[in-house]
């Protein structure tokens, strides 16, 4: 995310992140998911904050590198606010999509990977470029 | 200094930490070693569970080669520097991983002359060997993914709405 960031930032945008040490320290306001792998139980919080997030943010585009499960419920509720969505799969996956990804191909508006071989096979996703 | 990282999955990659410590008399050069998770006690090397970010910039800036599973941030933390990559991609059979897209990223870095892989641990050694004797530049970021997102964005005025969901972790692109 921090590749791409000069697309958005002067945008009014609000970030989501999954609660990691690794987090950048942002300074700017964000939504901060808790990371499921640390607690199942924190799910239905997660989801609810998510759904209160979008209904009350309305964001005009979604642009996603990835939320674990998480990006299916944003993307789907995207749909209902006529958002344009963006999924850029990460740079990881050379062959093939990841679980979420797999799902989002078909809801995303636009699915970008970040190797061409993987664009290649697939009709459905494009390469624009990668983080190298 | 050779520096080894496994990064912060919660899966222990004892594998790679065991050989290295192991042949770490044999290699006349300091190495650090990230341990993660592991409760493995290296008796050659130094060692840390974990670190912070700024800290972990400064051994990658500092290292002369780095050893590593291939996970995107580490490798891209070697790349951007362009030091010499040796990678050890963690396996899902040695219960390593959930699944073996390392071993796929291993390949086209090995492909594109990026990285020395090692995947039969014994031959680590000699990897560590070959990748010493390469140069390397340091890669540069590729924007045209950041120009593309920029067009599509152009068509929305600046007070816009953009969400944008994703880790947040620092890279020096």
């Amino acid at each position: 995310m921090m590749c791409i960031k000069e697309a958005w930032k002067d945008y009014d945008h609000f970030i989501v992140t999954l609660d990691c040490p690794r987090t950048e320290s942002i300074k700017e306001d964000m939504y901060l998911i808790e990371n499921p792998e640390k607690n199942l139980r924190s799910y239905p919080r997660s989801l609810r904050k998510l759904f209160f997030m979008m209904s009350k943010e309305k964001p005009d585009v979604v642009i996603s590198t990835g939320l674990g499960w998480f990006d299916i419920f944003v993307f789907l509720l995207a749909k209902l606010t006529k958002s344009h969505t963006i999924y850029i799969e990460s740079w990881c996956r050379t062959d093939s999509c990841t679980g979420t990804g797999n799902i989002l191909r078909h809801i995303a508006d636009e699915f970008l990977v970040q190797w061409p071989e993987l664009a290649e096979k697939d009709g459905k996703v494009k390469f624009r470029g990668g983080v190298i | 200094m050779i520096l080894v990282i496994v990064g912060t999955l919660g899966y222990p990659f004892d594998r790679l930490l065991r050989k290295m410590d192991e042949i770490a008399p044999e290699l006349d050069e300091e190495i650090v070693m990230q341990l993660g998770v592991s409760e493995y006690n290296p008796k050659n090397t130094r060692s840390f569970h974990f670190e912070s970010e700024e800290r972990l910039d400064a051994l990658y800036d500092e290292c002369s080669l780095l050893v590593c599973h291939a996970g995107a941030g580490t490798i891209l933390n070697g790349l951007v520097r362009g030091k010499p990559i040796v990678l050890v991609p963690r396996r899902a059979a040695e219960k390593e991983i959930t699944n073996d897209h390392q071993l796929l990223l291993t390949d086209k870095m090995r492909a594109q002359g990026k990285a020395v892989a090692a995947l039969d641990i014994n031959e680590l050694k000699e990897a560590i060997f070959k990748a010493r004797e390469l140069s390397s530049e340091p890669v540069v970021a590729d924007h045209r993914l950041a120009d593309y997102l920029s067009d599509v964005l152009s068509e929305y005025s600046k007070k816009s709405k953009i969400c944008v969901p994703g880790p947040f972790f620092r890279m020096r692109l």
